[in-house]
């Protein structure tokens, strides 16, 4: 089955009233994405697959409270992916039986830049303690549209907060974060990862 | 430096889409399960709260205005299911500035009717769906507040699923 020609909205109508074919297509969709996001933060597959799951476990959970903006279904996801990889511990409680189910993960291939790895490792763990230490609003902000690079109306319409909302909390933010990461300030290296290197705006 | 980044594995990801899809399966038998304690209930006391219905009936059908704008019903018909329900989907949608589009509900339905969502054999995840077509359509104003769409000529159709017509 070919679902791409169909818009989110369509295809979460019918998973909400029971159709899985929609809802899989939908985890087909949005899972690499999720999976990629999850990972720049937690640095580990297995625990990158346990959150895609849990994000997909938590949309169908609440899925009257899901919110479709501009027709994708994507950011919506994606502020859920920030929140369950900051609280990683208290999500995986509340999905524990069922991620048990799945197959444990083989053993990663080698690295052959551990010291690359290692970096990466550590400067993900830092920004994870610094946006931990973010209101709710002003994690899910920063990573939606600093490291997604979604816009701020997209945002806007994910928290349902008019747009000065969304550019008070991220200026906010941006100032807490320069203190907690000291000199630095936060900028984009590509989509999906944040870097606590550099200046931007 | 190696700027290879990891993918999900095959297997986990299959499993992971097979757990998905079987929490979708489990939940409407448990929401069935729910509705037939109900409907025992309701029978065993059917005629101890017959006078009070009617009453409550009273009450349901007085108009009322749409307060809770966070979701959507739109019914795709006017006859219920065996377990009592009526079909449809539920929405909840927001625009580029934030807001949500829920409070204009007719606007909302209509676009599900015109994509064929609706109809009677939609499969969601065929693009070859035929475009729908749109009937005649009341809103109605559910118990908590929210609107719900129902197909039907005049405002009389919200009492005939038990809903209050819209004010005005």
């Amino acid at each position: 089955m070919n679902g791409d020609a169909v818009p989110d909205a369509s295809l979460w109508l019918e998973a909400v009233a029971g159709t899985e074919s929609a809802f899989a297509v939908l985890f087909d969709r949005h899972r690499a994405r999720i999976f990629r996001k999850a990972y720049s933060r937690l640095r580990n597959v297995h625990d990158a697959e346990d959150v895609v799951a849990m994000v997909f476990l938590e949309a169908w959970r609440s899925r009257e409270k899901v919110r479709i903006v501009d027709g994708s279904l994507l950011p919506w996801l994606l502020s859920v992916t920030t929140y369950l990889t900051l609280n990683s511990d208290r999500a995986a409680r509340r999905y524990r039986r069922l991620l048990a189910k799945l197959p444990i993960a083989p053993p990663a291939d080698p690295v052959p830049d551990v010291d690359n790895r290692l970096d990466l490792q550590e400067r993900a763990n830092m920004l994870t303690q610094a946006l931990r230490r973010l209101s709710a609003v002003e994690r899910t902000v920063v990573d939606l549209c600093l490291v997604e690079e979604l816009s701020m109306a997209t945002v806007a319409g994910v928290l349902d907060v008019p747009i000065g909302t969304v550019k008070s909390r991220l200026n906010g933010a941006r100032r807490k974060l320069r203190t907690y990461l000291g000199e630095s300030d936060i900028t984009v290296r590509r989509a999906g990862e944040l870097s606590s290197e550099g200046i931007s705006g | 430096m190696n700027s290879v980044e990891p993918e999900m594995t095959p297997e986990r990801t299959d499993a992971i889409r097979g757990l998905l899809l079987h929490t979708l399966r489990s939940e409407p038998a448990r929401r069935i399960q729910r509705q037939r304690r109900r409907i025992v209930v309701s029978v065993a006391g059917f005629f101890l709260v017959a006078g009070v219905a009617t009453t409550g009936a009273t009450v349901l059908l007085q108009e009322k205005s749409v307060e809770n704008t966070a979701i959507v019903h739109c019914y795709s018909s006017t006859s219920a299911d065996a377990d009592g329900t009526y079909p449809g989907s539920s929405a909840t949608i927001a625009d580029s500035n934030g807001r949500g589009q829920a409070r204009d509900a007719l606007t909302l339905c209509t676009a599900m009717w015109e994509q064929g969502v609706l109809a009677d054999g939609f499969e969601p995840t065929t693009p070859a769906n035929e475009p729908g077509v749109v009937p005649e359509l009341q809103v109605c104003v559910m118990r908590d507040g929210s609107a719900a769409v129902v197909p039907g000529e005049s405002a009389n159709v919200c009492q005939i699923v038990g809903l209050a017509p819209l004010v005005g």
